[in-house]
């Protein structure tokens, strides 16, 4: 299986973000990681991507039975194969893009991997990305969903196994997302692993969902989307809902609110 | 003030690269020597916010309006070599992508901007920031651009002793024009400019960029 | 094939832009700047008159200043005779210098012509990059600040809204840095 996380407990800055998490992703499911602003959404993903790592003695990150450790992402092998397999989509994607033209972004992922047809992948990915139009340009002169629409053409083109998706729809026109999501839903054996606060979105993007409790934040709810969206108290403990209390005329009630943030 | 080019003859800018490439191997060593995915980042980051400090305006008396340093605050937090190298590629990237500046000039503006007057701001700031915290500060910033200044004009002034033809401005204009501003105006926007970055830094306790 | 002899155009024009540059800023007479000025205007004819705006707007006014300053210093208070034609020529080739400057910068991709230093140029993507962020963050910052004051703010208060301003910078350049480099490793770097 892709990755399994065993009793993961990880601290940032002296202050803990995650606490004792423990679940499996299999190859080619879909999951959603559901949670409020700041519950360690990111970090999680960057866990799972091998940018950050638990201390000693605060459990494991398993990908396809290995131990995810620093040491072993410094080793050019095992390195090369991670990095061609799992890509990560950044929520500030402004980071992701550093090469001089949007061209040369999308080709730098099959270049650093040493893929083939690389101008073919460019092309490809930049007509299904609707960004053939920049190719030549830099990419930081490009609007906020050209950016994302360019940050997911330069991840696609490594062809990959597992997709980490940090927020993949934030500066995403309607349409565009709903384009995504569809994408996402019809891809066979890859995993999509995509982090969202928004209950709509995940119901669109996956049938199981892991729902995080606030930081330092453990594992609230594992399995089916439909089963979550239905759970208010659930929901209101993890801060995804609550309970809206107005008059009206002197005759107080209470609804029940979802925090839909898009 | 940044020296244009054509001020200059190649008499002075050339020694000044001379002098600047090695500072700049120094600097680049020394505080950004770890592999490129750990100093490109922060370089890059730290270019663009001296950059971006350099484009705020503040009006002045007589209805101009003068722009930001901030090249001392990069020294004071990290040190004079850090600003240097930043400041030299501010002024690249001023030349070359924005078409202000000079890149015949780009060494000695470098060494004058980037180099003496915040090592002068870092220094002011070392001997006094810890029995006298805000004026220290407002001094840093204040010394910083005026050593700045005075370097420009000494500059400026050694061109036109080598060559009148070449330079027809004396010294004693050169001087005033640059110096009285820079004491009396933009000096003071300085210091109190670097006396509230400061002291905001300190309080949040912003870690910063490790170098 | 097409964008390698872009790039190598773009080296020779900026290999010519360096040797050029160098060489006007040491010219003195007004003659052979004269000849200079036609040779530029006819090389780069066009586009010229945006290349000429940019002179007009950024060298001249300093470089005029500096010269009328210093000939009205010398004429009248040190009451010597000077010569006109030190300052033309002082003002000729700065202007120039820049008009020369700008027009090739205005013909060139800088970032293709540095493609054989892939680390520079990956430096100086990262800086306007992080440039563009961080200048729409202070921009934004001062509108904030202008629109919670009953009045306009004058200086004090720009130079102390600029001092929260650069707190602000400094978290997101801190941040962004960080996800950079992140970004960095995650795509194989």
């Amino acid at each position: 299986m892709p990755f399994t996380l065993e009793r993961v407990s990880l601290q940032l800055s002296g202050r803990p973000v995650l606490q004792e998490l423990s679940f499996s992703v299999q190859p080619g499911e879909r999951v959603v990681l559901l949670g409020v602003n700041g519950c360690g959404k990111t970090t999680l993903l960057k866990l799972l991507d091998g940018l950050v790592f638990p201390g000693q003695g605060q459990g494991q990150v398993r990908y396809a039975g290995e131990p995810l450790r620093q040491a072993l992402l410094e080793e050019g092998a095992f390195r090369r194969r991670f990095r061609s397999e799992v890509a990560f989509l950044f929520q500030n994607v402004d980071a992701m893009l550093f090469n001089p033209s949007v061209a040369d972004e999308i080709a730098f992922g099959p270049r650093q991997l040493g893929l083939a047809d690389v101008d073919a992948r460019v092309a490809r990915w930049a007509e299904f990305f609707d960004v053939a139009q920049f190719l030549d340009r830099p990419p930081f002169e490009l609007s906020g969903g050209e950016k994302k629409r360019v940050a997911l053409a330069a991840l696609f083109a490594i062809d990959p196994k597992v997709l980490l998706l940090d927020e993949p729809t934030a500066n995403l026109d309607p349409a565009f997302s709903a384009r995504l999501i569809d994408f996402l839903g019809q891809l066979q054996d890859v995993t999509v692993i995509a982090s969202t606060h928004n209950l709509t979105v995940a119901e669109e993007l996956a049938s199981r969902t892991v729902l995080l409790g606030r930081a330092p934040a453990g594992v609230l709810y594992d399995g089916p989307t439909g089963g979550l969206l239905g759970n208010e108290r659930l929901l209101v403990e993890s801060g995804l809902a609550h309970r809206h209390a107005h008059g009206h005329g002197g005759a107080p009630h209470v609804h029940f609110h979802v925090h839909d943030m898009e | 003030m940044h020296v244009p080019d054509g001020f200059l003859s190649p008499q002075i800018t050339i020694p000044a690269y001379a002098v600047a490439a090695p500072l700049w191997a120094v600097g680049v060593r020394r505080y950004f020597g770890r592999g490129a995915v750990e100093s490109l980042p922060v370089v890059g980051s730290l270019t663009a916010l001296a950059f971006v400090i350099q484009t705020i305006m503040i009006p002045v008396p007589g209805g101009t309006s003068t722009h930001l340093v901030g090249v001392a605050l990069l020294a004071i937090l990290y040190h004079p070599l850090v600003a240097f190298v930043c400041e030299s590629l501010v002024l690249l990237l001023q030349a070359v992508f924005f078409g202000a500046g000079g890149v015949t000039v780009l060494g000695v503006n470098a060494l004058a901007m980037g180099l003496l007057g915040p090592a002068a701001a870092w220094l002011v700031y070392r001997l006094l920031g810890r029995v006298w915290g805000r004026g220290a500060a407002f001094l840093a910033g204040y010394v910083g651009l005026q050593v700045s200044t005075v370097a420009v004009a000494a500059v400026l002034g050694l061109q036109h002793h080598l060559s009148e033809r070449y330079f027809p401005i004396p010294f004693s204009v050169s001087f005033a024009a640059m110096v009285i501003p820079s004491a009396t105006v933009t000096g003071v926007v300085e210091g109190l400019y670097t006396v509230f970055a400061l002291s905001l830094l300190r309080k949040a306790k912003l870690r910063g960029l490790e170098l | 094939m097409g964008s390698s002899s872009d790039a190598r155009r773009s080296r020779a024009w900026l290999a010519a832009w360096v040797v050029a540059v160098f060489g006007l800023s040491a010219l003195t007479d007004l003659r052979t700047l004269g000849i200079a000025c036609a040779a530029a205007a006819l090389i780069f004819w066009r586009g010229s008159w945006r290349a000429v705006r940019k002179v007009l707007l950024s060298v001249l006014p300093i470089t005029l200043g500096l010269s009328l300053a210093s000939w009205a210093w010398l004429r009248f208070g040190l009451k010597t005779g000077p010569s006109v034609q030190p300052f033309l020529a002082l003002g000729l080739r700065a202007a120039l210098i820049a008009f020369v400057t700008f027009s090739v910068l205005a013909r060139v991709n800088l970032l293709r012509a540095l493609a054989p230093w892939p680390s520079l140029v990956r430096l100086l993507c990262l800086a306007l990059a992080q440039i563009h962020a961080l200048r729409l963050l202070a921009t934004e910052s001062l509108l904030g600040l202008r629109s919670r004051m009953p009045r306009k703010p004058g200086a004090i208060d720009l130079v102390r809204g600029a001092g929260g301003i650069t707190g602000a910078l400094f978290g997101l350049a801190t941040r962004n840095a960080r996800d950079i480099s992140d970004a960095m490793r995650s795509r194989g770097f």
